[in-house]
């Protein structure tokens, strides 16, 4: 069981500070090579590049992932239902899976923006991510006709 | 000053669905060598930016359809601008056994066209009971002579029951730098999609070859790595023996041409197995 002496805290740009067992921490490679720079007695790990509302989303899939006796399923559908975010919270979120180098949260990521991208029609994709077409349509039919390969 | 930072954010906010288009162009570009290359390259017409990312992926994720003559391929990697390709992968595993006699334009991709020299990896998912190792050797063999895969990381995926030596042994003569090599057993729950015995006979002649003849004139330095996973359902199973006896003769020579060579691992994949159908 948890124990206060376990609990290191991780503070972010903002100032907001998240406990954290210390277990859980320590499995990332940047929380560990901080825990052994910094002064112990502390227990307060600066995260100079998260704010703290990105921090709380990455410390709820922690948790989650790193709880007993979780199954496949229901980490399948925390996975589902924590990716409900908006493109910019998403890339938030990859940012900081980055910072703290935490390979599996990135590769989440990535793998939900493909999922957003994967299959739709090119007006979809232009609609869902606001992108504003750059092309007239002359150029447009130009580039379709040099990529008409791909769109058989 | 606080009060525009604060209206500046909630702008932000509001614009959110904008937000892929402002992701930095690697993160976009990483998203784009995942996907299919062929969605890859679509998102051309998306704008003029994106144009310009869709070329830069660096890694291959072709599937094999009906009536494919590779030509999709031939383009993509003619369009590619990237200098380096970390990943190819040919996924042959919709392969309809029934529709593809063998047919000679499959001579005309050679691998040799691509930039072989950057080859990072070389996946190749293969139903590879039937044409598909023939294919492959004829990407690899035919027309233009073979210059080397640069490729370190191999990983085949093969049927065990019944691969074909034929075309590992085109493979691993085309690879000699590999330093990795990966067996992967063709996932057991394909077994049921596969409809072609009757075309093992045609293999017959290139299955039986020996292998120590067809490769041994290429030593691989770099060997260091071999893993082999095999889900053992299927391997408990009579007629998988017959892929044993192909796995371990594959084993001899790789011991045997090995020069450096490190690690072993034999894993036995039974638990997957057994979750799948749970």
């Amino acid at each position: 069981m948890m124990s206060l002496g376990k609990l290191i805290t991780l503070k972010t740009n903002d100032n907001e500070e998240f406990k954290l067992d210390k277990t859980v921490a320590v499995k990332l490679e940047i929380i560990k090579n901080i825990v052994q720079d910094v002064d112990c007695t502390s227990n307060v790990i600066p995260l100079p590049n998260i704010d703290g509302k990105t921090m709380t989303k990455v410390v709820k899939y922690w948790k989650k992932h790193s709880e007993e006796g979780v199954t496949e399923v229901q980490l399948k559908n925390f996975d589902q239902d924590f990716l409900k975010m908006s493109h910019s919270e998403l890339h938030d979120v990859h940012l900081a899976a980055k910072y703290l180098d935490d390979n599996q949260l990135k590769e989440v990521i990535i793998q939900e923006f493909l999922d957003r991208i994967k299959g739709k029609p090119i007006e979809e994709i232009r609609e869902v991510f606001g992108i504003v077409n750059d092309y007239t349509p002359e150029e447009e039919e130009e580039v379709r006709r040099e990529n008409a390969w791909a769109f058989e | 000053m606080e009060l525009t930072n604060l209206k500046k954010q909630n702008v932000t906010e509001e614009e959110a669905p904008k937000g892929i288009s402002k992701l930095p162009h690697p993160l976009l570009v990483e998203i784009f060598s995942l996907l299919p290359t062929e969605d890859a390259f679509r998102t051309c017409v998306i704008s003029k930016e994106w144009q310009r990312l869709s070329t830069l992926i660096h890694s291959f994720n072709f599937t094999y359809r009906e009536r494919e003559d590779f030509s999709l391929i031939h383009n993509a990697l003619a369009h590619a601008l990237s200098p380096k390709i970390k990943k190819f992968q040919l996924d042959f595993t919709h392969l309809c056994l029934s529709d593809c006699s063998f047919r000679t334009e499959y001579e005309t991709l050679t691998v040799v066209e691509l930039d072989i020299e950057t080859y990072g990896l070389l996946y190749a998912f293969l139903q590879s009971s039937c044409q598909v190792f023939k294919v492959m050797c004829m990407l690899q063999f035919n027309g233009v002579p073979v210059s080397e895969l640069n490729c370190k990381y191999l990983t085949l995926v093969l049927h065990m029951k019944n691969f074909n030596m034929y075309g590992v042994a085109g493979l691993l003569r085309a690879s000699p730098h590999v330093e990795t090599m990966q067996l992967d057993d063709f996932p057991f729950y394909f077994l049921n999609n596969f409809r072609c015995k009757s075309e093992l006979l045609d293999l017959a002649k290139g299955d039986n070859m020996d292998l120590l003849s067809g490769v041994s004139s290429v030593e691989h330095h770099n060997l260091k790595k071999v893993k082999i996973v095999i889900s053992s359902e299927a391997c408990l199973k009579d007629h998988v023996k017959r892929g044993f006896e192909k796995v371990s003769k594959l084993l001899e020579f790789l011991l045997l041409n090995a020069l450096v060579f490190g690690e072993f691992r034999y894993r036995i994949k039974e638990k997957k197995v057994r979750d799948m159908f749970n």
